[in-house]
């Protein structure tokens, strides 16, 4: 079932590369200037964003090399241990809803330091893959039509993040453990 | 906020550094992991461009559009308030679309237009209605077929299988799609009406 699934995921991006450059063809659209420009976005983008993905890599490298994190996990476990919870994704679970670029940092630095197919790694790309900045897109998209008040919004955002935490742990859970 | 949690990570690691006698590497593991910082970011900068420039063929070629259609009566039915044929239907549509298929750079745009739409329907100005809520919780749950930007860091980071969290994403994103908008319900209903 799980290598039914793999295999088939294997063919999810080629088929949608493929997807989309016939469809654009079929439009006529001018592939390749559009593909370019578009990458060129890209590019800015990330390069702009990597100052933030260097700080926030080297503090939990720093975190993890000193010993802090081992620390905390282990003070940490007597509630953690219970919830099925790894002590190495709790920064991540802390960081997801502040900053894109900080939880990025934080699962590039888990896939490195675990394994990209390593249990731990499934389960940090599950949420990466699975969740939202939360409180950027509330910050943005409210400032944009200028509200103030945002009432429920934020409570009722944080409380479906943390539904699919809890969904991702027992999804990954059944997968791959 | 994140200030914060970024300065205290670094004091707290040199701290305890210094007391169990690891500051020696921690001086060096700086360095390495910087540099080890930058060779990851440039190989998701190469998979983030590639991604942008599908992304935009996409959205030209009219993909992305007739892949919204099929959620229009889906949020015609959630969003009752709004006449049919409301523009911040169409641009929700777009917006959750997008999102979807992990094309963030085309999401937002959309994302951004609907507010508008919406805040324009809304009674009182400075104050989100419970239809704007309603699609910020739902973009932010939104359901997510293809996490391209997972997809990008599991190969940078030299994943056999970089794709093999997808399904597990779309389950997740599932559960909290229904999550969001069962919720959303109760939080509307125990909240006062906006007087």
């Amino acid at each position: 079932m799980i290598q039914a699934m793999n295999g088939l995921a294997g063919w999810l991006v080629p088929l949608f590369v493929a997807a989309v450059l016939l469809h654009g063809l079929y439009k006529r659209v001018d592939l390749m200037a559009e593909f370019v420009a578009g990458a060129r976005e890209g590019l800015e983008l990330s390069l702009s964003l990597f100052p933030y993905l260097l700080a926030i890599y080297v503090a939990v490298a720093a975190f993890r090399l000193s010993g802090a994190l081992e620390l905390l996990a282990s003070f940490l476990s007597p509630v953690l241990q219970p919830l099925g919870v790894p002590a190495a994704i709790l920064p991540l679970l802390l960081v997801r809803p502040l900053s894109g670029s900080a939880s990025a940092g934080l699962v590039l630095s888990l896939l490195h330091q675990h394994g990209p197919d390593s249990f731990i790694g499934h389960l940090v790309s599950t949420i990466q893959g699975s969740s939202e900045t939360t409180l950027y897109v509330l910050t943005v998209y409210l400032g944009s039509v200028g509200v103030r008040r945002s009432r429920y919004a934020l409570p009722l955002c944080l409380s479906v993040d943390a539904i699919g935490y809890a969904t991702a742990l027992t999804v990954a859970g059944w997968l791959w453990h | 906020m994140l200030n914060a949690v970024w300065a205290l990570l670094m004091l707290v690691a040199l701290g305890v550094g210094g007391a169990r006698g690891t500051i020696d590497s921690l001086g060096s593991g700086l360095f390495t992991q910087a540099m080890q910082a930058m060779k990851l970011a440039l190989d998701l900068a190469a998979v983030t461009a590639f991604w942008f420039g599908l992304s935009r063929i996409a959205e030209k070629s009219g993909l992305l559009g007739s892949l919204a259609r099929p959620l229009m009566p889906l949020l015609r039915r959630l969003f009752r308030k709004l006449p049919e044929g409301h523009p911040a239907l169409t641009l929700m549509a777009m917006n959750l679309a997008a999102n979807a298929l992990g094309l963030g750079s085309a999401a937002t745009p959309f994302g951004l237009k609907a507010m508008k739409e919406l805040a324009a329907t809304a009674r009182e100005r400075e104050t989100a209605s419970d239809e704007m809520i309603l699609f910020l919780v739902l973009n932010s749950a939104a359901i997510n077929l293809l996490p391209a930007g997972t997809i990008a860091m599991r190969a940078a980071a030299g994943s056999l299988d970089p794709a093999g969290t997808a399904l597990a994403s779309t389950i997740v994103t599932s559960v909290a799609f229904v999550a969001a908008l069962v919720l959303h319900g109760t939080f509307r209903r125990l909240s006062r009406p906006s007087a």
